[in-house]
């Protein structure tokens, strides 16, 4: 497990890819420190959130080739043929892209000492935000990994992967439009003979379930400085899940019949 | 030390490997022939634990490998057709690696790679990036990544394809040194990588095991040194009637006729040599031979024997 | 450990005795496949579960200045309300609440719902899709109602808060003080606690500037106000504890003059707000009544001329006060003071009075009464009297502008503007309220750099943030690539 946690987290470091990520996050996150510093206003929190939403396009980088190379190189073998347990080798794997997604963490850690150095002011909410940005990176980052167990190309594993996690940044919205399609829907049939109020009410439970699977409203009270113990849990719970799924579609090779 | 029964594989509707046993002997070298597509290398991955199979039973080194799978992939090196390389480490990296996901102690590790490296050859690349190597390398790299871990049972896809006939050399010593203290299971389109090698030979066509046997056995029983083609610089036309007449050879074909040339093909009786009553033939009738061997059976005509003799013609259809 | 081992080994003979075709197969995909289900729906029911059982009381309040949590004084007011309270956001919730206003609302109202005892209920409603929830509130239908707003229901009365009331913000973009508790609690115990209410005089008849805003502004403290014309009267109104004069634009009568004289004597309270005009109306009675405490407002009007102090130029009589003294925490640099009257003070050697300057402009600035100009010196905006009385002190607060007070100024700056604040925190001192505040405002944190960086040290970063680290890294990584290419 750690003999494969160490390859491929070296690997990131004797390819480019890793020095391409932690330059891209670097140059996003100094670009906005550097305009606020020009500004005289910053607000680690806010870079926090700016590069939270060009995650979607940097964690792909980190995943794609996880598995997908492995699956083109013929180097699969190895983690079947070797006396090590396969769901291992899917942790392994990604602790090992979870720790270089903590060199980026670190990046953000250097940059809000940079600014506490030159004078701005750090508040208390600014750790739920950190905490909250690293366990929905960790969770892109279990999508990641299934995108790239799922094919051979790690190109087409970044894309899918890149896709899932920008479309899961809306899916309050389309929680949203669920409701008001379901309450429109519902009081325009009027099936059921269900006076308004209860039909939105059907309605807004209905998107609160989805709301529910979702870990950027899970999150919310962070956003507010309410940091909790709930989102963590969840958050690490869908990461099992993904893990999870990547073991068993890698072990479908095995026995499927394809 | 590899129990193997009623395997079956299937592909989709495609049945790759049908109903196979067999069993290698500790100490053993068996090897392992057949065609493309004949399933070698799908009972070798299902031997490896890298696929599952159908329904039958495998057994390596005294644990099945459903229930003890990880105790079995303990006894078991493996080079499979493509070898497992990470093209992106160089040749020491990539074996510590190896050393590292078989459980290699981590003091030995370090000289239990170099010695493997020199047992196969390749210390002097040992800091190159794999992707950079030849062909030739890459094989040896990967048999290394098989011997890594001292396994008592090592299985070999085709270890010397890609190899030169200087490097094939090089292999067949190696395995043949390792003979008797390891059990080793070679696949190979290469009679005499066979004869050379190995103790015994099962050759599988379509699935399904059509012969198993020691290769002089089997070279005997396909081929023997009782078959003789002979050649004379004559244009006698009765050559044909003094083979004939020659006591201990039941048949004579003739089989190529060129100018002042003619080649015959003679089968004997089992037990007598007929090569001397043909040379005395020969110089009754100042007869020239040009020509006398015993013809060598390549891969190709050994399986296509066997495959005559096969009582399942051709794939199944759908 | 041990049964899972049983399992699996159950799993397995169950499986080698499996030989037909895809027998095997089909087992261990339904059994990978359940084994999916199976690990999800455990986790959402422990997540439930979870989420249930500790229901969030596992929580650290990080936001600054508690901004997400009701102060024990909130607490304790919503314990014990009379009446049920409804709060009625009206939008939908928005699920993204890191991008919204609704941020410093939504988990506030959450903590008055469990802090109730079942009193108040918060609910969203989107008017799109119930469309109903207007006539619902006002059965009337003459509201006009705003979808982004909340709205408070008691019984049948109700009440509109609209969020951008509730966020102080200096230059329209940087938030300065969160209102939204008090304004909640505020609204919250006037509307539904029966307790009398605190009143307040405004005097009227002398076409005083109106005010609405500011009724609205000492509602959050639980003050109501009442007109009052002493044109018939012959004296204030017993309960009377504090009067209000917004910045009338014509004289008092000498006999109102006398009344209010009557009253300070008596110790009595008043505040007194100017606003400038270019009129020639005299103000002789009002400064009759002034002189009594001291102090006398002339018809000059002050200008800045410290430009650290203005907010635009070519706009001398706009600027930023300067001193703010005794009342209040709130910093002087915030207070926005706009055509004010000077105010002088009568004779300085008078001890029967205490003179205290609250709001002064800055030593640069100067008085100007038509073409006269005066010195440069630091002009009284804001003045504090107190003068003992065999009655207890008769207190005067007197300003020279109406930007504290006026509808004008106060529906242009919002009702939560730090100008509103002080003018609150004033009528309660001179109330005599030991609580200055119900529930007080909480500032946001300043994310502006202290000190600001040169434009040396901001190059430096830049050069450093933008291109030497990305540079950096992108630099060894190329390195690393040249360096393994060839290897």
């Amino acid at each position: 497990m750690i003999a494969y946690f160490r390859r491929d987290f070296i690997s990131y470091f004797k390819t480019p890819i890793g020095y391409i990520v932690l330059g891209i996050v670097a140059l996003i996150g100094g670009f906005y420190l550097a305009n606020g510093i020009g500004y005289g206003y910053v607000n680690i929190i806010e870079e926090i959130y700016f590069i939270q939403n060009t995650l979607f396009l940097v964690i792909p980088l980190i995943t794609m080739r996880l598995l997908s190379e492995e699956k083109k190189n013929g180097t699969d073998v190895l983690m079947h043929v070797s006396p090590i347990s396969l769901n291992r080798v899917v942790i392994a794997k990604y602790f090992s892209a979870l720790a270089l997604f903590s060199i980026i963490c670190c990046i953000i850690v250097f940059h809000a000492v940079v600014a506490y150095s030159i004078g701005a002011t750090i508040t208390a909410d600014t750790f739920g935000f950190f905490v909250s940005f690293f366990f929905i990176g960790s969770v892109y980052l279990s999508i990641g990994i299934l995108a790239s167990a799922l094919t051979e190309n790690q190109i087409i594993s970044a894309i899918s992967c890149l896709t899932v996690i920008f479309f899961s940044q809306f899916i309050p919205v389309l929680a949203g439009q669920i409701k008001s399609f379901t309450f429109s829907f519902m009081s325009s049939f009027n099936i059921f003979g269900l006076s308004s109020a209860n039909t939105y009410k059907i309605a807004s439970r209905l998107e609160k379930i989805i709301l529910w699977f979702d870990p950027y409203s899970k999150f919310d009270s962070y956003y507010a400085g309410i940091v909790t113990l709930s989102p963590i849990i969840f958050s690490i719970s869908i990461i099992f899940v993904f893990l999870f799924i990547t073991y068993r579609v890698i072990e479908k090779r095995r026995w499927s019949q394809k | 030390m590899i129990e193997v029964s009623k395997l079956v594989k299937y592909y989709g509707e495609k049945k790759a490997v049908n109903s196979i046993s067999f069993h290698v002997n500790q100490g053993e070298i068996l090897g392992f022939l057949g065609p493309n597509g004949a399933g070698k290398s799908t009972v070798m991955n299902i031997l490896t634990g890298y696929l599952s199979a159908t329904s039958g039973r495998v057994s390596v080194g005294g644990y099945d490998i459903l229930e003890k799978p990880l105790d079995a992939k303990k006894c078991i090196g493996y080079l499979p057709e493509l070898p497992p390389l990470f093209l992106d480490m160089t040749v020491s990296e990539y074996l510590d690696f190896i050393c590292r996901i078989k459980g290699v102690e981590p003091k030995s590790r370090k000289k239990h790679a170099a010695n493997v490296m020199s047992m196969v050859n390749i210390l002097n690349v040992n800091n190159r990036m794999i992707k950079n190597l030849s062909k030739g390398y890459r094989q040896r790299v990967g048999i290394a990544q098989a011997l890594i871990g001292d396994p008592p049972i090592i299985i070999l896809d085709e270890p010397t394809i890609g190899l030169d006939p200087r490097q094939i050399i090089e292999i067949r010593t190696l395995i043949n040194s390792l003979r008797g203290k390891r059990t080793i299971l070679i696949s190979t389109h290469i009679l005499t990588e066979v004869q050379a090698m190995c103790d015994r030979v099962v050759i599988i066509n379509n699935g399904k095991i059509v012969a198993e046997d020691t290769p002089v056995n089997l070279s005997k029983r396909l081929n023997g040194p009782h078959k003789i083609v002979v050649g004379f610089q004559s244009d006698n036309p009765d050559i044909y009637s003094f083979l004939q007449n020659i006591p201990g050879i039941n048949s004579v074909f003739p089989v190529r006729n060129v100018e002042q040339e003619q080649y015959f093909e003679v089968v004997a009786d089992e037990q007598s040599d007929p090569r001397v009553a043909i040379f005395e033939m020969a110089c009754q009738f100042a007869l020239p031979i040009i020509e006398c061997r015993s013809p060598e059976l390549s891969m190709e005509d050994i399986y296509l024997k066997v495959v005559d003799s096969d009582p399942v013609k051709g794939r199944q259809s759908k | 450990m041990n049964i899972r081992k049983k399992i699996a080994k159950m799993y397995t003979d169950h499986l080698i005795r499996l030989s037909s075709r895809d027998e095997r197969t089909r087992a261990i995909k339904r059994y990978s496949i359940i084994s999916v289900l199976v690990v999800i729906t455990f986790l959402i029911i422990f997540n439930v579960l979870f989420s249930i059982i500790t229901d969030d009381r596992i929580r650290v309040d990080l936001s600054p200045n508690q901004m997400a949590k009701l102060t024990p004084y909130s607490k304790e007011l919503i314990s014990s309300l009379d009446q049920d309270v409804r709060i009625i956001g009206l939008f939908d919730k928005p699920n993204d609440l890191s991008q919204s206003i609704h941020q410093f609302f939504v988990p506030l109202l959450e903590d008055y719902e469990k802090n109730s005892g079942g009193k108040i209920t918060v609910e969203y409603i989107d008017p799109s899709l119930r469309p109903g929830i207007y006539l619902e509130i006002d059965p009337s239908g003459n509201e006009t109602f705003l979808p982004g707003t909340y709205v408070i229901v008691v019984g049948a009365s109700y009440r509109i808060i609209n969020p951008d009331d509730c966020i102080v913000m200096r230059n329209s973009y940087l938030p300065l003080y969160n209102n939204v508790e008090p304004m909640f609690t505020g609204t919250i115990v006037q509307m539904a606690q029966s307790k009398e209410l605190r009143k307040i005089y405004f005097l009227s008849g002398h076409r005083e500037a109106s005010h609405t805003m500011l009724d609205t502004v000492l509602s959050f403290s639980g003050f109501a106000t009442e007109e009052l014309d002493l044109y018939l009267k012959e004296s204030v109104p017993e309960d009377c504890q504090l009067i209000f004069v917004n910045a009338p634009l014509e004289d008092i009568s000498a006999k109102e003059a006398q009344i209010l004289i009557d009253y300070l004597r008596g110790g009595g309270k008043i505040i007194f707000s100017f606003d400038y005009s270019t009129s020639s109306a005299k103000f002789d009675n009002i400064n009759l009544l002034m002189a009594e405490m001291n102090v006398k407002f002339t018809n000059s009007i002050v200008a800045e001329y410290n430009s650290n102090y203005l907010f635009n130029v070519s706009e001398r009589f706009i600027f930023k006060s300067s001193i703010v003294r005794e009342f209040t925490d709130i910093k002087s640099d915030n207070l926005v003071v706009g055509y004010s009257r000077g105010l002088e003070i009568l004779d300085s050697l008078d001890t029967s009075s205490t003179v205290t300057a609250v709001i002064t402009s800055s030593p640069n600035s100067r008085l100007i009464e038509g073409e006269v100009q005066s010195e440069e010196g630091a002009r009284n905006i804001a003045l504090y009297i107190t003068k003992p009385t065999s009655n207890g002190e008769a207190k005067l607060f007197v300003m020279g502008t109406a930007y504290f007070t006026s509808d004008n100024y106060l529906s242009e700056a919002g009702i939560n503007d730090i100008n509103s604040l002080f003018i609150k925190k004033v009528t309660q001192f001179m109330y005599g309220e030991e609580q200055t505040d119900l529930v007080g405002s909480k500032p946001f944190p300043n994310y502006q750099l202290n000190p600001m960086p040169t434009i040396r040290e901001q190059s430096y970063w830049s050069v450093m943030l933008m291109s030497i680290i990305p540079l950096a890294f992108l630099l060894s990584g190329m390195i690393v690539y040249l360096k393994r290419k060839n290897k």
